[in-house]
């Protein structure tokens, strides 16, 4: 009951943040807000309207939406090519104060997974294309290689002593010894390939934890269904591919996970089913405390109603619930705990969260960074706006995948939309007391 | 996507190897232009009725609009050949067909290919 009302009371917070961040920003630039207010006053010289408001659905069929509400309900088409640095939005991109937004890198065409490399190599995958990049920085000058190519949905990257591990959508492989390759890498090699092959969230999101093993996602193949057995999980496997286990059950499709420094918990993203309503269910920031724990897909949603179709006979209660709520339709991806030093000791052992943003919703939402601050007991106590500005009159210039905090303590953030890296750095970017 | 051999089929990318990415903008933009084919009325109606159900039902007209014509990145259905809305249907469906959101893999998750066959043979009739 704590839980159930602590966490709704988080997902309000974030609600009102976001509300207020947003009007903040469109206030300076958007005349019809600052004129909105006389208009809506009713002019008592016109009779008043006795017209019923426009349905939103087909005359006689009320779950089929009319033709002005699906034109805003398709999916969002990223740009074909990536936008070269002098077109992205970075001037439009809002952080609290004291924070810096750049460009970090361009040209880099569906980037999404962000990983880091022992002699600081930035590796960057992709999801519906083939390639695996890497950028060097040499003295604030950064060059892109690729150095995997060929690949199937190769999305989710590991990095552990020198080897990077891919996960493609069939498939585990590792480059090793990859940093002092990076013009002559060799092939990758298969570790692990016990998945289904599925497109649907076919794609993998992959860490290494605390256990040095390699933490991956195996998604449910589907917007809603009871998934195969095999599916809708984390899953551990050991960095030789020799061991599998399932690691925590009832996770529709996590794109995004990363250890408690203090707590060592596992702690995920988890994005919630379509085609239910505008504003429902809430996609989950998920804690797994114990191995094996079940959060709920296909019977629960957010952790406080049961599936129209598949939650006959169920209970929320039966599972875990979420220690999050981070909106409807988000797409709530990459999240990270913050250790670094640069940025203010607030965010220490924060998480910053990549909301990639909503399709499915005519009011657009997400397109962003948040950043939920925590408890000492791991619950979290406040959830905020942190990188805004992508999503402007219901369209995207940008869309947040994953973000990576640097050894400097600076944040990337990918954009799989117009294929970039941004860098997000506090006061004049140095380390404090260096 | 052929050229960079995300889809690979082995004439489309050698003719299209070294093209720059503003001339394949151009290209595209040519194609777009050019008129829609001609097709005739469905005459099995008992097909175009199951295949109406399924599009209503998996709300193809959402992105494909209500006269499959498509726009953006998604493409026209209406009066395509049967034979190529059934291979791209079935590779969707199979996943042989790579380099695209996982929508078309979300909607064609449940569906047999009795009534992917249905699908390209109703939007094949369709102007």
């Amino acid at each position: 009951m704590f839980m159930r009302s602590s966490t709704l009371m988080v997902a309000a917070v974030l609600v009102a943040a976001l509300v207020s961040s947003a009007s903040a920003q469109q206030a300076p630039d958007s005349p019809a807000q600052s004129g909105a207010s006389p208009s809506k006053v009713p002019d008592a010289s016109k009779p008043l309207p006795s017209q019923q408001p426009e349905p939103t659905t087909v005359p006689g069929r009320p779950d089929i939406p009319n033709a002005e509400v699906v034109q805003k309900l398709r999916n969002v088409a990223p740009l074909p090519f990536g936008a070269p640095e002098d077109k992205l939005p970075v001037g439009e991109l809002k952080v609290p104060k004291g924070f810096k937004v750049d460009v970090y890198a361009s040209g880099i065409p569906n980037a999404r997974s962000l990983r880091l490399g022992d002699k600081g190599t930035l590796f960057v995958s992709n999801r519906v294309l083939d390639k695996v990049y890497a950028i060097i920085d040499k003295n604030g000058k950064r060059e892109v290689k690729v150095i995997a190519s060929g690949l199937d949905r190769p999305n989710g990257l590991a990095f552990h002593q020198g080897t990077l591990y891919i996960a493609e959508g069939t498939r585990i492989s590792k480059l090793e010894k990859i940093e002092d390759n990076l013009d002559n890498p060799p092939k990758p090699v298969v570790i692990y390939s016990d998945f289904l092959n599925h497109q649907s969230h076919g794609w993998k999101f992959m860490a290494l934890g605390p256990d040095n093993m390699l933490y991956v996602n195996v998604g449910s193949p589907c917007n809603i269904c009871e998934p195969p057995a095999t599916n809708g999980q984390l899953r551990r496997i050991s960095l030789d591919g020799s061991k599998a286990e399932v690691y925590a059950r009832g996770v529709r499709n996590s794109v995004g996970f990363d250890w408690n420094p203090i707590t060592k918990e596992l702690y995920f993203t988890d994005n919630g089913r379509d085609w239910l309503s505008e504003d429902l269910p809430e996609d989950e920031l998920n804690r797994v405390t114990k191995q094996g724990q079940h959060f709920g897909f296909p019977y629960c949603h957010q952790g406080n109603f049961t599936d129209r179709e598949l939650g006959w006979g169920r209970s929320c209660e039966e599972f875990e619930k979420p220690v999050a709520l981070l909106g409807p339709h988000s797409a709530a991806l990459g999240m990270r705990f913050y250790t670094g030093k640069m940025f203010p000791s607030q965010y220490q052992n924060a998480i910053f969260i990549a909301r990639h943003g909503s399709w499915n919703k005519t009011k657009k939402i997400g397109g962003d960074v948040v950043v939920a601050k925590l408890n000492k007991d791991g619950s979290v106590k406040s959830l905020e706006p942190f990188l805004t500005g992508f999503l402007k009159n219901n369209e995207y210039s940008g869309r947040p995948v994953d973000v990576q905090m640097m050894k400097d303590g600076s944040l990337l953030v990918s954009d799989d939309h117009a294929g970039a890296v941004y860098r997000v750095s506090y006061g004049n970017g140095k380390v404090p007391g260096n | 996507m052929f050229r960079d051999k995300i889809r690979d089929v082995m004439p489309m990318t050698e003719m299209l190897h070294g093209v720059a990415d503003a001339d394949l903008q151009s290209l595209a933009a040519t194609i777009a232009k050019l008129p829609p084919p001609a097709s005739a009325e469905p005459v099995d109606r008992a097909r175009s009725d199951k295949a109406r159900a399924l599009i209503e039902q998996h709300r193809c007209n959402f992105c494909h609009k209500a006269d499959y014509s498509g726009g953006e990145n998604v493409p026209r259905l209406a009066g395509q050949r049967e034979d190529y809305l059934v291979k791209a249907l079935r590779d969707y469906k199979s996943n042989a067909r790579r380099g695209y959101d996982a929508s078309m893999a979300d909607v064609l998750y449940p569906l047999n290919d009795a009534q992917l066959l249905d699908l390209a043979y109703f939007l094949s009739h369709q102007r």
